[in-house]
């Protein structure tokens, strides 16, 4: 991207830069939000079950 | 003169149709929030050519109409004013009279479709997704604390969604939000719904651009009797892409700014976690690149922006702090792709802290760091405050 190359920053090369590091911040991603997933998973299950008129 | 009618177009507040009825007459109707001095707040709208004896004006505003009660109910009307400004704004959706409306829901296992006795919440869902769209659909009950914040996020997003207040028996048109800016709460961090006094409705029993308050007193103004804690279920109009929903954003970007390597604490020097206010919205990518193009994000990131693949929808989550937001001012933005799989917890299409940026090839499928394109501000030569910018406006117009 010619834009990467106009940027007024400096690259870092020394963060995430192995299979690891990433692989790292995936599982901390899944561990923070897999229970409120798995919630809204079942939300929509109930909206299912659930059996008013707007009139 | 009277075949000049175009002259008073920057006086024009718009029109109002009378059905020949005995009960209930008011019809299609376009009405110019600006030109209301009982109206403020963030609303959707549109514009709309109307012809006067061969005049053309302009109306601007969201489509309104009351239940015919004999062929419409409060739901149909509901949708209907929906439905009218989405085939107005995008031409993918056609547009539908109040009948063919009646009869976009097939379900007849509670009796025929006109007169209507009334719809349920899941004939209104139904309606939806023969419009065309692929409606979600959200009850109290099941997400609580976070329900609220969701409603606020969608109307944020400028999607007017169809509110149910099952205990009034009634359907609504959430179409807006007012906010005071001025409003204090306890502490950072904090989501922008915090300011957020009421939502902007269309109730077919009252005028248009009706307030449903957040909590008592009733404020002064045009406010309705029913109360935001009211709505038990809400229907939401998605485009069929969508498949992040608002629910999994919330939750999915508190994660990225906590995070151990890649969150705002981690990385950035100017900026804590606990001292920020975010405002979360979906928006499409063309309007985002259009608005953020030449615009004053800095370093070079709008550029970036422009020529970052994306998908036709993202979630932003822009960070401020509450001093920035009062100004419509935000230090840094969270990029997601709307169209990713909910359970995808690498979504993020960039992280951008005021001295930190991070991109994500959504190409690669695995872990490869090559994925991850990173730069920081060199704290040495470059600036050590803050630099803040304009929050993208595009999706509600101001009142």
């Amino acid at each position: 991207m010619n834009s990467l190359k106009k940027l007024k920053m400096k690259k870092v090369k020394n963060l995430l830069s192995s299979k690891e590091d990433v692989n790292k911040v995936r599982s901390s991603l899944e561990q923070k939000t897999a229970q409120t997933f798995v919630d809204f998973a079942k939300s929509k299950q109930k909206v299912q079950e659930m059996a008013k008129y707007l009139d | 003169m009277l075949f000049k009618l175009d002259r008073f177009q920057d006086e024009y507040i718009g029109f109002i149709v009378l059905r020949p009825n005995r009960v209930k007459a008011i019809g299609r109707t376009i009405l110019d929030p600006e030109k209301l001095s009982f109206v403020s707040g963030h609303i959707c709208i549109s514009t709309y050519p109307v012809h006067i004896l061969g005049a053309e004006l302009t109306a601007t505003g969201f489509p309104y109409m009351s239940q015919d009660s004999d062929v419409t109910v409060c739901a149909h009307a509901a949708c209907w004013m929906i439905f009218r400004y989405f085939s107005q704004r995008y031409n993918r959706y056609s547009e539908k009279w109040p009948y063919e409306v009646s009869q976009l829901t097939r379900d007849v296992s509670t009796g025929r479709l006109v007169p209507s006795k009334g719809l349920t919440a899941y004939q209104v869902t139904e309606m939806f997704s023969n419009f065309g769209f692929t409606p979600e659909i959200y009850i109290r009950g099941h997400h609580q604390d976070l329900f609220d914040k969701l409603l606020y996020m969608y109307v944020e997003s400028g999607l007017p969604v169809v509110a149910v207040l099952t205990g009034h028996r009634h359907a609504i048109t959430i179409i807006g939000h007012l906010s005071d800016f001025n409003i204090s709460f306890p502490g950072t961090p904090e989501s922008s719904d915090v300011y957020l006094c009421g939502f902007i409705a269309n109730d077919d029993n009252f005028l248009p651009y009706h307030g449903v308050r957040k909590n008592d007193p009733v404020p002064d103004g045009y406010w309705s009797r029913f109360k935001v804690e009211d709505i038990d279920t809400f229907i939401v109009p998605l485009y069929e892409k969508n498949h992040l929903s608002a629910e999994h954003i919330v939750k999915l970007s508190e994660a990225i700014l906590t995070e151990e390597t890649l969150g705002l604490n981690a990385r950035s020097n100017l900026l804590q976690y606990e001292d920020i206010i975010t405002r979360t919205f979906l928006t499409s990518s063309k309007s985002f690149k259009r608005m953020r193009r030449g615009d004053s994000v800095p370093f070079g990131i709008a550029n970036v922006y422009c020529e970052m693949a994306m998908p036709k929808f993202i979630w932003v989550c822009e960070i401020s702090t509450p001093d920035l937001f009062k100004d419509g001012k935000i230090a840094g933005e969270i990029l997601f792709d709307a169209t990713a799989n909910p359970h995808d917890r690498m979504a993020f299409l960039s992280i951008h802290y005021p001295d930190f940026l991070l991109l994500n090839n959504r190409d690669f499928l695995t872990n490869d760091p090559k994925r991850f394109n990173i730069h920081a501000v060199d704290t040495d030569t470059d600036t050590n405050e803050i630099i803040p910018y304009h929050c993208y406006v595009n999706n509600l117009f101001e009142v």
